[in-house]
């Protein structure tokens, strides 16, 4: 891994919050800073940090403002930003997803959309390994990219109230798994049976950042012997 | 340690809540937690908890009870008058109970969040370090009628005191109108408005299709300059965004954790509270300050509540109540 020097700007964001632009003319690079800085931060157990959100290229920090400041976050940013990222391997995990149907009601417009039959389109999408760019809100949800999607997939046009746990979908270029019954506005293709998200477990989700994933295309008869917590079908 | 009890009556929309869920952010967990932080903290302050135990919270509702034994009681947020066997009190302040009276707490004229702390621990489960309701997680106690909730105080009236005038602190309670002011700092994407902050003047009105995600508001037309797509990164709670459709939403804290959209200012603190008490239809104005400015109020803020609680331990300490003080009292949990 390289030494971690990085092209960045700093902003204050709300009278207790930062936020961390990278600015490497690099994707990738942009996206493993944002993730080295998030994971040094963590583990730096300066006082008065709250939450630490790493993205595609950010880092939001929230801070407790009689603990900490703008300034004293920054300063401690400024010392991790110069430290060498702490490597860790990849985790892999194969997610069974049952495609299309009553489990991907959106199957048919994603492959209208990209010019392909809803066969091609989940091909596609278990072709390939995706990676976790970052986990999120709802819930947990791993934010994915990897395969390449040939158009830019809209999202819908009227938002759904409430996700089925296990919906995997996409919009843009990215895929997305709902963990929770949280409203969404991704288009659906498919389910996975496995829950990944276990209040039982700590963590409760079991993948992090820099992990993949590569779904793996089941029929619907073989829904019920995935529909387990994570921790008992070992993926 | 012994058990208190208080039985429902009546409830509109009441549930245990406390402080939310921090930290929680790199498993995508929202904050959420009381919408008015600093009135749920004074609540607690006033009976000599930890700012952030938990409460019950009451949402643009009535709550009536039954208190099975002595209770140390304190209301703040949206409710001005509270009665105890039909006698009117006010709120913001300790108030002793006696066992077998009838409290009620009626539904507020203006705001919407009411906070009722209890000295002692309010027996609830926790998920995740809160007792707060979240709809992701499917997880929340709404209090309903017929129900009983335990609380372990050490307060009895009997050996304590029982007068009701115990005490007065004058805390001052807050005024909810239906026309606000809310203070923010600039945002990281303000150049999305042609004019800048500028751009924000008028007066917007709250729609009713606000909640506890976050506030939409309508009125003003933006003028914006046309730009490329934002990637996905953490927002903070009170954040003002733009939507596609060229309307502001303001984030509060049940907040997914990231968002696209451009982010034109950040609430204050304070002005989050504030924010969280408006009802649909209220006209609210921003004001652009600068983060100093944020800093010094939400300092001065934080040293009204630091002098209270300090008062309210001297007021306990002077009666010999120390064992009714939280080892938390005055050590801010926020």
């Amino acid at each position: 891994m390289p030494i971690l020097v990085a092209e960045h700007i700093c902003h204050e964001y709300g009278d207790s919050g930062i936020l961390v632009d990278f600015t490497s003319e690099e994707y990738e690079e942009r996206w493993q800073q944002a993730q080295a800085l998030g994971n040094a931060l963590r583990s730096s157990a300066e006082p008065g940090l709250v939450d630490v959100v790493s993205t595609y290229q950010n880092v939001f920090i929230s801070f407790n403002p009689l603990l900490a400041s703008h300034k004293s976050i920054m300063d401690v940013i400024e010392t991790l930003i110069k430290s060498k990222p702490a490597p860790r391997i990849a985790n892999v995990f194969n997610i069974p997803v049952a495609y299309g149907q009553e489990y991907g009601p959106h199957l048919d417009f994603v492959a209208i959309t990209c010019e392909l039959t809803p066969k091609q389109v989940i091909e596609l999408h278990s072709g390939e390994e995706w990676t976790i760019r970052f986990v999120g809100s709802p819930v947990g949800a791993p934010f994915l990219d990897g395969p390449k999607i040939p158009v830019s997939i809209p999202r819908l046009t009227t938002p759904l109230a409430r996700m089925i746990p296990g919906s995997v979908a996409l919009s843009g270029f990215q895929s997305i798994i709902y963990n929770a019954p949280s409203p969404g506005g991704w288009q659906v293709i498919g389910r996975t049976p496995v829950q990944l998200f276990d209040l039982k477990q700590n963590p409760p989700v079991p993948y992090h950042p820099g992990d993949r994933i590569r779904f793996k295309p089941i029929s619907q008869r073989e829904w019920d012997a995935w529909n387990k917590p994570f921790h008992e079908v070992r993926l | 340690m012994s058990a208190a009890t208080i039985k429902v009556e009546r409830a509109g929309y009441v549930v245990v809540q406390d402080l939310g869920r921090m930290g929680l952010a790199d498993i995508g967990i929202s904050a959420n937690g009381a919408g008015d932080q600093s009135s749920a903290r004074l609540a607690n302050t006033l009976v000599g908890n930890a700012d952030g135990a938990a409460l019950i919270e009451i949402i643009a509702s009535e709550l009536m009870f039954t208190a099975h034994s002595d209770l140390l009681i304190a209301i703040t947020g949206a409710a001005k008058t509270v009665e105890i066997n039909s006698i009117s009190h006010n709120t913001h302040e300790t108030l002793v109970v006696l066992s077998g009276s009838t409290v009620f707490i009626p539904a507020p004229k203006s705001g919407q969040r009411t906070y009722l702390a209890i000295n002692g621990r309010i027996q609830a489960p926790a998920i995740l370090g809160s007792v707060g309701p979240d709809s992701l997680l499917d997880f929340g106690q709404r209090l309903v009628s017929g129900m009983k909730l335990e609380i372990e105080t050490q307060f009895d009236a009997g050996l304590m005191g029982s007068d009701f005038s115990l005490f007065r602190f004058n805390f001052p309670a807050p005024n909810y109108s239906s026309e606000i002011r809310l203070r923010a700092t600039v945002g990281p994407d303000v150049d999305r408005l042609r004019s800048g902050v500028a751009g924000l003047a008028g007066q917007f009105t709250v729609l009713p299709q606000s909640d506890h995600v976050g506030m939409r508001l309508s009125g003003v037309e933006l003028d914006l300059v046309v730009a490329g797509e934002i990637l996905s990164r953490g927002v903070p709670i009170g954040a003002i965004e733009i939507t596609p459709s060229g309307e502001l939403i303001i984030l509060l804290r049940g907040r997914l954790l990231t968002a696209g959209y451009p982010v034109v200012a950040v609430l204050t603190r304070s002005a989050i509270d504030q924010a969280s008490q408006a009802t649909p239809g209220t006209k609210i104005s921003l004001e652009v300050v600068s983060m100093e400015v944020a800093r010094r109020e939400l300092a001065e803020k934080e040293e009204a509540l630091g002098k209270l609680s300090l008062r309210v331990a001297q007021a306990f300490g002077t009666r010999g109540w120390n064992q009714l003080l939280s080892p938390d009292h005055a050590s801010f949990s926020y």
